[in-house]
């Protein structure tokens, strides 16, 4: 319980009660991570707030579309403030605007020491946002490092331009660069379907 | 694109969304399921073609009778039968089904004439058009037969008289799809079709009331009606073919040319709906809201005397959620609805339920108590099965599966305790006042039943979960093992209820029974404690299957 309450997780489903509006939620959710009724209601107030969710007080959660709940789901994870977050793929489905005000988000809870696990199939997010990188293979780790730290573990095995698809030499290995060469992964770009101008 | 190519292409598309239909049939035969679908379609095929054929029998010898007795007005009385089965038969068997078939094949360039002859090719091919048809030709030979001249004229207009059904048929389920589009419209379209369902359980007690009344006040209700009838489709198909029997043609004419406008106005209403399909308009829930100024006051959530917050929390959760949930405010009305058929009933000396409260009017708190309870099962047994999504919730929590139970069995029983109330003032109202001895004793029942469904309703919550879908209705609100065994749970609780009752009439003494039961109640109490305490390592030991079963799409 004790570890529990050190905690936010969004999960894949995003752990929402549909039935409930945003407010109500975050209430509960502040609630049962221990706030007092006051504290509750305040943080769900400037959580609405920041989160740009206070134009519909009434809409139930199910109402909302796929944006808005990743940011309810985010707001409840946040709640309490958490000393760690677990974040599964938090930027799925959530349009530039949500984006920036998660990315915001989270960068502030960075800054005041907070840690982050997020997943996310699309790199050039962990790329920009994350400072340790772990990748897992068929369910397997299979590298983990800061970002410099897998860079050169990949060069290491094969030098830079050496005409395996890594970029020329001076130009740094992109994560997805190093995903594809630790995964052994292909990109097919030899084939061309015929009916495609 | 020329004219040519064009009409070949609308024939393609028209292949192949009939291939589609027949792939889609096919493939669901690989799975048994699919094929005890086929086997109760099959089934379902000969009862409406019995329906169809005996029916269209029936209504050839009804109009042959009207015809030859010189009362072809009298066909009204067959029209509108078909009238009603032909659009309210549908409408009762797949109104609460999403059936996005045909709004699905919009992605693809169909012109808006395929789409059109495509939504009424699926409504041709319904077995209720098939029986209207049927019965609509049938009066088509009875009339033919009994004056072979008026054939051509009855035949053109019992075919716009198809056609109007046709049409009608569609509009409305175009509409209710769109309805359908909505969760809340959805929502309260579940709850207008169990009211109408219950409202069917009064058409028994009504009429034994107004079979009471004098005979000229029925009489001068259908002076009224008859007249208003004589307007609208089914009237007017009867007075077109009436008419011309006499003959008097350009009535007839007339009352065809009103069935026409019919026709046009309904397709009209039809065009509008599918035209607006066609062009893709936005159904979804976000769309819909309209911004509301922000509100920047505080809201607390409840307090609890005596809870914990989280317990609090959750209890808040669960009266919100069953306020927002229509089918499970019915279910809470039900008790109260059946005291007042069985009042009803009981005015019939027939009816056996109804002549045992009025025969035994001191029972009938007991057995209101008793039949609220077991209404309760439906949110006691599957007590996760509404939170969706929201179990990953609870298990990320700092909050132990013991709280959130206990927080929801309070619910219940907060329900339970207030419905106990609403049955009371019911009964005095419906029977008189209850005994206050027979009072104490179904309270004391209740003490000890409602921890006995706690108990067995937790457990089965989190042994055999399964999910609630507010916004769809009819579908099965828990599990097959969940109905099994809450059925053996409310026979011995009923058992148990009715053995103590029958005890304490037996002896002539009902505070008999309030002992015994209240010597029950501490046991019951006792295991529903001791079942709470263990709630924490069963929904550890179940995550997998919970979560799985609830988070599904």
């Amino acid at each position: 319980m004790e570890v529990k309450r050190q905690i936010g997780v969004v999960p894949e489903g995003m752990a929402l009660f549909g039935r409930l509006t945003g407010s109500e939620f975050l209430n509960f959710a502040g609630r049962m991570y221990g706030l007092d009724r006051e504290t509750a209601a305040q943080r769900t107030s400037e959580l609405l707030d920041f989160m740009q969710l206070t134009d519909q007080p009434n809409k139930l959660v199910t109402d909302y579309s796929h944006g808005m709940q990743k940011k309810l789901a985010m707001a409840a994870a946040v709640i309490h403030g958490p000393k760690v977050l677990f974040l599964d793929e938090p930027f799925e489905g959530v349009d530039a605007i949500a984006a920036g005000t998660l990315k915001a988000m989270l960068q502030g809870m960075i800054a005041r020491g907070a840690t982050i696990f997020l997943t996310s199939h699309v790199l050039e997010i962990v790329e920009r946002l994350c400072s340790h990188v772990a990748i897992i293979h068929q369910g397997r780790l299979v590298a983990q490092g800061s970002l410099e730290e897998l860079r050169a573990g990949v060069e290491a095995q094969t030098p830079a331009g050496s005409g395996d698809g890594s970029p020329p030499s001076g130009e740094k290995m992109t994560l997805e660069q190093i995903f594809l060469r630790t995964v052994g992964g292909e990109r097919r770009t030899d084939q061309e379907l015929s009916w495609l101008g | 694109m020329s004219e040519a190519d064009s009409t070949v292409h609308t024939r393609g598309q028209l292949a192949a969304i009939a291939w589609l239909r027949w792939r889609l049939f096919v493939n669901k035969l690989r799975t048994t399921r699919g094929k005890l679908e086929l086997v109760s379609r099959i089934v379902a095929s000969s009862v409406f073609a019995i329906i169809g054929l005996g029916g269209a029998f029936g209504m050839g010898a009804a109009a042959f009778f009207f015809i030859s007795e010189g009362k072809p007005e009298m066909l009204a009385l067959l029209l509108w039968p078909v009238f009603f089965f032909w659009q309210v038969v549908p409408i009762m068997a797949t109104a609460f089904t999403n059936n996005p078939d045909s709004s699905d094949l919009l992605r693809f360039p169909l012109t808006y004439r395929s789409y059109f002859l495509v939504r009424l090719a699926y409504g041709a091919f319904d077995p209720v058009t098939a029986a209207g048809s049927l019965w609509s030709f049938g009066i088509l030979v009875g009339v033919g037969f009994a004056k072979p001249a008026l054939l051509p004229w009855a035949l053109l207009v019992m075919l716009v008289f198809a056609v109007f059904n046709l049409l009608f048929m569609q509009m409305i389920f175009a509409w209710v799809e769109r309805w359908l589009a909505r969760r809340r419209t959805r929502e309260l379209m579940g709850i207008l079709f169990i009211l109408l369902m219950l409202s069917f359980q009064m058409i028994g007690p009504l009429t034994r009331h107004f079979e009471k009344r004098a005979r000229p006040e029925v009489q001068r209700y259908f002076e009224i009606v008859a007249p208003v009838q004589g307007n609208l489709p089914p009237g007017l198909a009867a007075h077109a073919i009436a008419q011309a029997v006499v003959p008097r043609f350009p009535a007839a004419f007339g009352s065809l040319a009103l069935l026409c406008a019919f026709v046009l106005v309904i397709g009209y209403c039809l065009h509008m709906r599918l035209r607006a399909q066609y062009r893709g308009e936005n159904l979804s829930e976000v769309a819909a809201a309209s911004a509301l100024p922000k509100d920047r006051s505080l809201r607390l959530g409840w307090n609890l005397p005596g809870f914990a917050s989280p317990v609090a929390a959750v209890f808040e959760k669960e009266v919100r959620y069953l306020l927002r949930s229509g089918p499970m405010l019915l279910t809470v009305v039900m008790p109260i609805f059946v005291l007042v058929i069985f009042r009803f009933g009981a005015m019939n000396p027939g009816r056996h339920s109804g002549a045992f409260l009025a025969r035994t009017p001191d029972m009938a708190f007991p057995a209101a108590v008793g039949y609220t309870l077991l209404m309760l099962t439906n949110l006691a047994y599957n007590n996760f099965g509404g939170d969706a999504g929201g179990i990953q919730f609870f298990y990320a929590s700092p909050v132990s599966f013991r709280e959130i139970v206990l927080a929801k069995n309070l619910t219940h029983a907060g329900v339970l305790a207030l419905e106990t109330v609403v049955v009371w003032i019911a009964v005095v109202y419906l029977y008189g006042r209850p005994a206050l001895d027979v009072t104490i004793a179904s309270l004391a029942g209740l003490l000890f039943a409602a921890p006995v469904n706690f108990s067995a309703g937790n457990l089965l919550s989190i042994c055999s979960p399964k999910k609630i879908d507010y916004s769809s209705f009819g579908r099965q609100r828990a599990s097959q093992t969940t109905v099994l065994i809450s059925l053996g749970v409310q026979i011995f609780v009923v058992g148990v209820g009715v053995g103590a009752f029958w005890m304490a009439r037996y002896y002539g003494n009902f505070w008999l029974a309030t002992l015994l039961l209240l010597a029950l109640a501490g046991i019951s109490l006792s295991a529903y404690r001791m079942i709470l305490n263990r709630m924490d390592r069963l929904a550890q030991a179940r995550r997998d299957t919970l979560v799985a079963e609830l988070c599904r799409a």
